[in-house]
């Protein structure tokens, strides 16, 4: 190579740095114009139909979704509020269970053309055509059919009495004349159009383009029947690592963020210009115990061993050790089926504090004595159990550390026994664990919980089976009295709080982050998102 | 060394089997010096000339030769080279450190102290190394997850090298078909990208026990020493005394035991040792990136993985566990260096 | 040559094909991919039957590896598991470029560097400057990837909290509002990664560099040039710098391995939208399929770059014959 050649080459080298360094001078991102939103999204929807089993991500309801409104959404508080409906729903008739539903008059689709109960019937034979690969049909698949009183008013008639038909409605409405005669499974995969190639919306927002791994951006829907957006665009950017985002937020390139709880964004606390909500969610993290076949210690089928396990955790300390930098005032969850921050809240687990010497009481009583390990030992059977959770859980990791300290402490020994989701969950199935750390994703409504906590219920992988609790469950999922309902399952749960065959541990804390001149920005911990109120967000 | 888990390749066996090193890998004997002075077959033709020089000064001027055994003096090489024996002190320690833990470490590494999380190291109450999240002594963590990595890296290396010595001796002694077949099963190994192909045994083995995953590393990383026995059988077998042996009716396996197998435990030892340091990487990446040791077992790549959520406030989570490792890779480097001079010496060229 | 050529191309079929096999069952075997929808209660049990009888999966291995090797050819390597609608090739499409810039940038890196320290080294052996270079090489070998990357997110942090200055971004490909390529903001988010990704490059192109350069600065031709009487440094850059790069082609070539390896990590790291994410996710969500296509198109380049080695040393070197 020539001398020149090499001072040519070098010549270049360092222009390209300096060029880098130059860049990075001036290179400060633009500034959004006023009236846009740039969103940090930590999950990018595989694809857009939110109904199906492949988009079923709360990030497409999050962003794509704020297209497709509903007839009804979850509030902050639990409540569920008329959107599109024209107030509450009316039951009409007890047999059959029948709905009146009545659409705002002004409710319309983008291209003019009106929301009328078609739209309704169209959202619910989707849902339910088993060609569709939809992610759940609960609810729908028990509407026996619909009947249109007028173009705005359905009567929905079921086959069966559905308890939780209020949370049925909260799912997006999807346009007939644009979707008939497509295949479900794949025309909305990339966008909302309809069959002129125009942008479908109802919502606020419409979708206005979807760059795989990049963006996705939303702007004003000017048919919009209701209060008018202030906000003309919002720009979701995907930011799957966390690291990412706490850089894009502090960095501004990101005006709000609503990440998974981790440990390292406490480095965002204490931020200038920063605001924080946070508030306890709707994932509804638990501790099994399995009771029957399976479990590899028999002393977990005697309540008093499982009520002493509970007496040795003490949950307070480990939530306030995991959260202490997110969210201090986060609670101990204390009921199975209802969340702290709903009014049917009932705290039955409550008298599970650390306890020790009522933990030695309940040895005692059995004749256990404490091995040389300090371990209780009962007839030969040590009181060792396995206990796992979804390893690469930062977080379920942590506590499952921090609960097996405590109760080493008081004598009971915690194998670890964790490993990766896709392994964890068919051995739940199995029914082969002792004690399990997971979640169930509640949606507020306690339509279901039978099948978890009743006798033979499909997700009952405790082996518990206690007639009374299944009996009461069974009966408030049939019983239409909000009070009566609420009633019914706090007995179940107060009865699961003596049987102890779970441990209810947290509920997963939301965590919202945003620019101080974002304004009308308000948490909503529910599936609904921080984006349900798009149209009352401004920005100074 | 490749952080894909596996050792470097050349590009032909016949031909190079370490880029670095611009060598044929033939390895012809040294023939017996002319006195009955016996320099046993070990390294590579270039020395041959020089020791029969040396024979013949040390001769004119009527001394003796003191008869000494290939071993001694690649000891003597060995010893002269200053930096690995001072990486083999320093491993030496860090393997003590590991081997005796429980005596070493001012805690268990799994006392958790919720009141003391996150402490700056500091030599209050001996956290020289600080704290973690719960309040674990760091110390104590990596000086057991020390142990825990040296064990797999070690048990890595004697796997794989037990693997690849019997394949490439079989394929090289043989040749023919089964030399062929073998050699399109290393190229199977060898064709997929290493760390792929370990993430995706871990998913199918089922991560978690330390055995498990030297295992998994073990059916990887025999490759290369495939290959460099393999190149030496081929051309060792053709070797007179191989012929000799063969007259006298010794079995296959007995000459390939005791005639043509001491001439290559060079390159062997050699590989060995740097498959330890590469197992070591493989493994702390493995298990960083959740597919590798599962708690309880400490693991330094585990370490790592759980500090980084905390790094920009707690620097100290990171950066020890890494400089373990690299500490450790460096000196295992170095003395696989030493050896390298020591058992092959034609490579003095390429050394510092 | 053309023979050995033929013949190697044939021989990787089958390698590939065995390849292909391995892999395929022991991602379908491991576990179930639809677990986690299974035992989510309120997921439709309808659903789950459609996904099965889609894509096969109650069928013993074999013939799911016969379905999917049929999607491979007719219809490029196929739908992901969940997501009917979506092209696997169309996702590959878009990581493969990301994670060939990456690559790219990073050996660029390191050939540069590499070869200067190593020449430097060999030109001025034993002195402090090859001391040094040797030392650092063995402690490129010795770092873990993932670590330097860490670190050096770490510093570049907090560099920009104390100073308020950005000259390097520690994760993403773009910031937030630009989508750029070719751009300055594109090579400020990949230099960090670049520079993580070189330093083992950079270690071994050094070392093989100073040893090539001291074979050949010791060659006879180099004597002559020397005895002809011309100066130095055009004996050391044109002649001897020129016959010690060739050998480097196949060292560059047969280190893609290894880089698909650290660009995984690096990556992963630094949260970059390319080939080492999506083949982590999919594996972690047992989608078999973007799993193997992402094998078959990383082995079938793996087979190339080696034998564009072998083809090349040959090229290089005429004493070497292949029979």
């Amino acid at each position: 190579m020539h001398r020149g050649h090499f001072r040519l080459l070098l010549g270049v080298m360092v222009a390209a740095m300096s060029l880098a360094i130059a860049g990075a001078a001036g290179g400060a991102p633009q500034r959004a114009n006023a009236g846009s939103v740039v969103f940090g999204a930590e999950q990018e929807p595989p694809c857009l139909n939110g109904a199906l089993a492949g988009c079923n991500n709360t990030w497409t309801s999050w962003t794509a979704g704020v297209a497709l409104a509903s007839l009804y959404i979850v509030k902050p508080d639990f409540s569920i509020g008329p959107y599109m409906a024209n107030g509450p729903a009316r039951v009409t008739d007890r047999s059959p269970f029948t709905l009146l539903v009545r659409i705002k008059p002004r409710a319309r689709w983008s291209d003019g053309r009106q929301v009328t109960v078609a739209d309704i019937n169209f959202t619910w034979q989707a849902r339910i055509n088993p060609q569709n690969e939809v992610a759940s049909r609960s609810g729908w698949d028990s509407i026996r059919r619909i009947v249109a009183v007028n173009s705005k008013t359905a009567r929905i008639i079921f086959s069966k009495p559905y308890a939780g038909w209020k949370a049925l409605l909260v799912d997006s409405i999807y346009p007939s004349h644009a979707l008939t005669g497509t295949n479900f499974n794949e025309v909305w995969n990339n966008n909302y159009n309809n069959k002129a190639g125009a942008t479908m919306a109802s919502g606020p927002m419409k979708l206005q383009s979807y760059t795989r791994g990049q963006t996705l951006v939303m702007v004003r829907n000017t048919t919009f029947w209701g209060k008018r957006p202030s906000i003309d665009r919002i720009t979701f950017r995907f930011i799957t690592n966390t690291d990412s985002e706490i850089q894009a937020i502090r960095g501004g390139e990101v005006d709000a963020i609503y990440p998974q709880p981790q440990l390292q964004l406490a480095a965002l606390r204490g931020q200038s210009g920063l605001r924080t909500q946070s508030r306890a969610g709707t994932t509804l993290e638990h501790i099994d115990i399995n009771i029957g076949a399976g479990n590899s210690n028999p002393l977990l089928g005697q309540r008093w061993f499982r009520q002493a396990i509970a007496y040795s955790m003490d949950r307070r300390a480990m939530v306030r050790q995991l959260f202490r930098t997110l969210n201090p005032n986060l609670p101990v969850l204390q009921n199975n089926m209802y969340t702290s921050n709903q009014r049917e809240y009932a705290g039955h687990f409550q008298r599970y504090t650390r306890n020790l010497s009522r933990v030695n009481a309940l040895f005692r009583a059995r004749n256990c004595t404490k091995g040389s390990d300090g371990i209780f030992v009962c007839a030969g059977q040590r009181a060792s159990v396995r206990f796992g959770t979804t390893s690469g859980n930062r977080l379920r990791e942590l506590a499952l550390e921090i609960l097996q300290a405590q109760a080493k402490a008081a004598g009971i020994e915690f194998r670890p026994d964790s490993e990766p989701s896709r392994l964890f969950f068919p051995r739940l199935a199995e029914k082969k664990f002792d004690l399990a750390l997971y979640a169930w994703v509640g949606t507020g409504d306690p339509a279901g919980w039978i099948d978890i906590y009743g006798c033979g219920g499909e997700s009952n992988y405790k082996n518990y089976c206690n007639r009374t609790v299944t009996s009461l469950l069974s009966r408030s999922d049939q019983s239409l009295v909000p009070k009566t309902r609420a009633s019914l399952v706090n007995r179940a749960d107060s009865i699961m709080a003596t049987d102890v065959p779970v441990i209810p541990l947290y509920q997963k804390p939301t965590y919202f982050v945003y620019k101080t001149k974002l304004r009308g920005l308000v948490d909503n911990p529910t599936l609904q998102g921080p984006t349900w109120n798009t149209e009352f967000w401004t920005t100074s | 060394m490749t952080d894909d888990g596996k050792p470097r390749e050349g590009a032909h066996d016949a031909v190079v089997t370490d880029p670095t090193d611009r060598t044929k890998a033939e390895i012809p004997a040294i023939e017996v010096g002319p006195d009955g002075a016996t320099i046993m077959p070990a390294s590579p033709a270039t020395e041959g000339a020089v020791a029969a020089d040396e024979l013949a000064i040390v001769h004119e001027h009527g001394l003796e030769l003191k008869s000494r055994s290939q071993w001694a003096y690649a000891r003597k090489r060995f010893l002269r080279h200053r930096l690995a024996m001072a990486s083999l002190i320093v491993l030496i320690i860090i393997v003590c450190a590991g081997l005796f833990a429980s005596v070493i470490a001012p805690y268990t590494y799994d006392e958790i102290d919720l009141e003391n999380s996150l402490i700056a190291p500091t030599l209050e109450d001996k956290h020289f190394f600080g704290t973690d999240f719960q309040g674990r002594d760091y110390f104590s963590r990596i000086v057991y997850a020390i142990q825990t990595s040296i064990r797999v890296a070690f048990l890595v290396a004697i796997l794989s090298t037990l693997i690849g010595t019997t394949i490439g001796a079989i394929a090289g002694y043989y040749g023919g078909w089964t030399d062929n077949l073998l050699m399109r099963i290393t190229d199977l190994v060898l064709t997929l990208p290493g760390l792929a192909v370990l993430l995706t045994a871990a998913a199918f083995l089922g991560n978690g026990s330390q055995y498990r995953v030297a295992v998994i590393l073990a059916l990887l990383f025999w490759t290369g020493l495939a290959r460099i026995v393999r190149g030496s059988f081929l051309s060792l077998r053709e070797k007179e005394y191989v012929e000799a042996a063969k007259a006298v009716g010794s079995g296959d396996t007995r000459i390939m035991l005791r005639h043509i197998l001491p001439n290559v435990v060079g390159p062997i030892v050699v590989n060995a040792t740097l498959i330890v340091g590469i197992a070591i990487l493989t493994e702390a990446a493995l298990s960083f990136l959740g597919f590798g040791i599962q708690p309880p077992t400490p693991a330094l790549g585990k370490l790592i993985s759980d500090g980084q959520e905390l790094q920009d406030i707690a620097w100290w989570l990171v950066t020890f566990p890494g400089l373990t490792i690299v500490l450790t890779v460096l000196c295992i480097n170095f003395i696989g260096d030493g050896l390298r001079d020591a058992l092959d010496p034609t490579q003095r060229r390429t050394r510092a | 040559m053309v023979t050995f050529i033929i013949r190697r191309v044939l021989y990787s079929i089958p390698v590939l094909f065995a390849a292909s096999v391995l892999i395929f069952s022991a991602v379908t075997v491991v576990g179930d991919p639809l677990a986690e929808l299974k035992q989510n209660p309120r997921f439709s049990r309808v659903t789950v039957d459609r996904i099965i009888e889609r894509k096969h999966l109650d069928d013993p291995i074999p013939v799911q590896y016969a379905y999917w090797a049929r999607e491979v050819v007719t219809d490029r390597f196929g739908t992901p598991l969940l997501q009917p609608g979506d092209q696997i090739w169309n996702d590959l499409k878009r990581v493969i470029p990301h994670t060939l810039q990456l690559v790219l940038l990073s050996e660029i890196f390191a050939l540069f560097i590499g070869i200067g320290i190593g020449v430097y080294s060999a030109i001025r052996q034993y002195s402090v400057f090859d001391y040094a270079a040797t030392t650092f090489s063995f402690v490129g070998f010795a770092l873990p990837v993932f670590w330097l990357a860490l670190m050096l997110q770490i510093l570049f942090t907090n560099a920009f909290l104390k100073w308020d200055v950005r000259i390097f971004y520690t994760s993403g490909l773009n910031s937030a509002d630009t989508t750029c390529t070719f751009c300055v903001d594109r090579l400020q988010h990949l230099a960090i990664p670049a520079m993580t990704l070189c330093v083992l490059s950079i270690a071994q192109y050094g070392r093989f560099m100073r040893a090539s350069m001291l074979e050949v600065v010791n060659s006879d031709y180099v004597r002559t040039a020397r005895a002809k009487g011309l100066p130095e440094q055009s004996v050391t850059l044109r002649h001897a710098l020129r016959n010690a790069l060739i050998p480097l082609v196949t060292v560059v070539a047969l280190n893609f391995g290894a880089l698909i390896g650290g660009a995984v990590i690096t990556e992963t790291i630094f949260g970059l939208d390319g080939m080492g994410p999506y083949f982590i996710n999919n594996l972690l969500s047992q989608d078999v399929y973007p799993v193997m296509a992402w094998l078959m198109v990383t082995a079938t380049a793996i087979v190339t770059f080696n034998l564009l080695a072998d083809v090349a040393y040959a090229y290089i070197d005429p004493r070497i014959r292949y029979d």
